[in-house]
């Protein structure tokens, strides 16, 4: 009864708009209060308490400055030189290369605007100027820019393992997986889709090609970002560095990497810092009220209750499973991806494994959908980003359709993963 | 009510810089003690705490600069319904929300730094290192405490804008 108390408030919360963290804090010391007096109120200096000595929370200001740093060295407008020049004779060449470049951004950054702002001002011209039809312009632009957060590393995965017990290393590693399905998915209906009808993706007039001497010598851009993502991801991947300690090479050298380039100035400096701090700060207060809610909701048994429905329901686990994942999907469209996880994954996340389902399974198909949630309309964050940097003759509604396939197409990936769940399991199941 | 929302814009934004440059220090002790382990083979032992402090006094400290840059995220499907005019009173209501929670927040927070001072409070890790804790106890109710102020601020900026636009 409590715990349904504890949800209502928690919905009206959302509903009247109010600051999600603060909104979670309000209610655990309201209920703690009810409960167990002024005495038990101090669960929610625990749980901030917690989040203030929890380690491996220390790599999500670090990977937030890697991208401010990287985001600030023009390393996406040279990548996707790069791709633009070998993918130039292909139908939906430009396109490809946007959903690879944003796959190859993600694989250093974990920081979504970066990758769909940066692809927005940069590919959306050239795909436009070259007769690409709008809605796969922009599509690819939202799907690619969104890679970054499946692909690790990945701060929605760092959050996740705070407020559960699996470990970022193993997530991170699925998560590649995903996101090797993911751009194989999407490639291979931008290459369906613009061989069936010749005037949805027309390959580039023969005299904006270029020879192949030209196509590598463009490789050599890649080297620093392949060395950055090799100290960090692949140390993390190898176990040879903790998240966090991969986290600090990676910010360090992206410093560096934004020295060598010539980009660095006090400006970037101190301008990286501060958004750095905007953001962490946000998730850090709102880390601790999840928290705190949720050992309260404990507290009142909620867990329980939860269980019990579950455990009760027609069609046994999975029927919970479909249930979940349509849940989530629908708080999609209207929630931020970070206050999805903190409602979500502590209460949802036991039950799962209470069902018989493997976490890192159901951890990384809860990854996938937020990879949905960030791109359905109506509030999905990654259209607004968008918007923000496209030519005021594109309305919202247009890219509200241009969503529209590469939802499916995700969804088509949530499915792939249940049926085969080897699909995001292979890589943690070959290095671990 | 503008020198209140004068000196809390200051000391936001001054605790927000001050905040956002602990990334530095943050970074620099990790990177040293990978580099040190990974080639000289040895253990730096007062990393590992250095750091989570910096962390920690950073996440908590920008909290009243995240609040004044409105990064603390909300869901503004409701606001866009019943117009900017209304919305400014779900406004008003989060920040005293806010602005309560923080109160209580400081109030506790002092208690346990409180007491945690008197045993002057050392590590619960088991590391070498061994420092003590009991002041970054405190760095909640501070924390805490100028996020209050800050809500103050804001909800004093929604007054005095519709004083100006009746």
């Amino acid at each position: 009864m409590l715990s349904l108390l504890m949800f209502l408030a928690l919905f009206l919360t959302l509903a009247a708009g109010l600051h999600i963290s603060f909104g979670l804090y309000a209610i655990a010391l309201g209920f703690a209060y009810f409960l167990w007096g002024a005495g038990g109120m101090n669960t929610v200096v625990m749980s901030i308490w917690g989040m203030m000595n929890n380690f491996p929370l220390l790599a999500i200001p670090l990977f937030i400055f890697m991208a401010m740093i990287l985001e600030k060295s023009n390393l996406v407008a040279d990548i996707y030189d790069c791709f633009y020049k070998w993918s130039a004779a292909l139908r939906g060449g430009l396109a490809i290369a946007t959903i690879f470049v944003g796959a190859l951004i993600g694989s250093v950054s974990g920081v979504v605007a970066a990758g769909v702002i940066g692809l927005g001002v940069i590919a959306m011209p050239r795909m436009a100027k070259y007769g690409y039809n709008q809605g796969v312009n922009l599509g690819s632009i939202l799907s690619g820019g969104t890679l970054g957060q499946i692909i690790p590393p990945a701060l929605v995965m760092i959050v996740y393992s705070a407020l559960t017990s699996v470990s970022v290393g193993r997530l991170f590693a699925s998560g590649a997986g995903v996101g090797f399905l993911l751009v194989a998915l999407f490639s291979l209906y931008i290459l369906t889709r613009s061989y069936l009808q010749k005037d949805f993706c027309p390959p580039l007039p023969a005299d904006k090609r270029v020879g192949w001497r030209e196509k590598f010598v463009s490789l050599r851009i890649l080297i620093l970002p392949g060395l950055l993502m090799a100290a960090t991801v692949g140390a993390i991947l190898s176990g040879a560095a903790t998240p966090t300690e991969g986290a600090a090479v990676g910010a360090f050298g992206a410093v560096l990497f934004s020295i060598v380039r010539g980009r660095f100035t006090f400006k970037v400096l101190e301008h990286s810092m501060l958004a750095t701090l905007k953001v962490s700060s946000m998730i850090a207060w709102m880390i601790g009220g999840a928290a705190a809610f949720s050992s309260v909701f404990a507290g009142v048994g909620g867990n329980r209750v939860i269980a019990d429905i579950a455990l009760n329901m027609p069609g046994g686990e999975w029927s919970v499973l479909l249930l979940s994942i349509t849940f989530i999907f629908l708080l999609g469209m209207f929630l931020e991806t970070m206050a999805i996880i903190m409602l979500v994954a502590p209460i949802l996340s036991p039950i799962m494994a209470q069902m018989g389902f493997d976490p890192l399974w159901w951890a990384v198909i809860f990854m996938a959908l937020l990879q949905a949630a960030y791109i359905t309309p109506p509030f999905g964050v990654a259209l607004f980003y968008l918007k923000s940097v496209t030519p005021p003759h594109i309305r919202l509604a247009d890219i509200y359709w241009s969503s529209l396939p590469f939802i499916a197409l995700q969804l088509v990936a949530v499915l792939l993963l249940v049926l085969f769940p080897a699909l995001g399991l292979w890589l943690p199941r070959l290095l671990f | 009510m503008n020198r209140f929302i004068q000196i809390a814009n200051t000391i936001s934004e001054y605790a927000g810089r001050f905040a956002a440059y602990l990334i530095i220090p943050l970074i620099l002790p990790v990177v040293y003690s990978v580099i040190v382990r990974y080639f000289f083979n040895d253990v730096v032992d007062w990393a590992f705490e250095a750091s989570l402090f910096m962390h920690g006094i950073m996440v908590m400290v920008g909290g009243s600069y995240a609040l004044k840059h409105k990064a603390h995220v909300r869901v503004d499907i409701i606001v866009s319904y019943i117009g900017p005019k209304r919305g400014r009173y779900l406004d008003l209501l989060s920040l005293a929300v806010i602005a309560l929670v923080c109160a209580v927040i400081v109030y506790l927070g002092t208690k346990t730094a409180w007491s945690s001072t008197l045993r002057l409070e050392r590590s619960a890790l088991q590391t070498r290192f061994d420092p003590p804790i009991w002041w970054y106890r405190w760095i909640i109710p501070f924390s805490g405490a100028i996020v209050c102020v800050q809500a103050i601020a804001e909800a004093m900026k929604i007054f005095r804008f519709n004083n100006d636009n009746p």
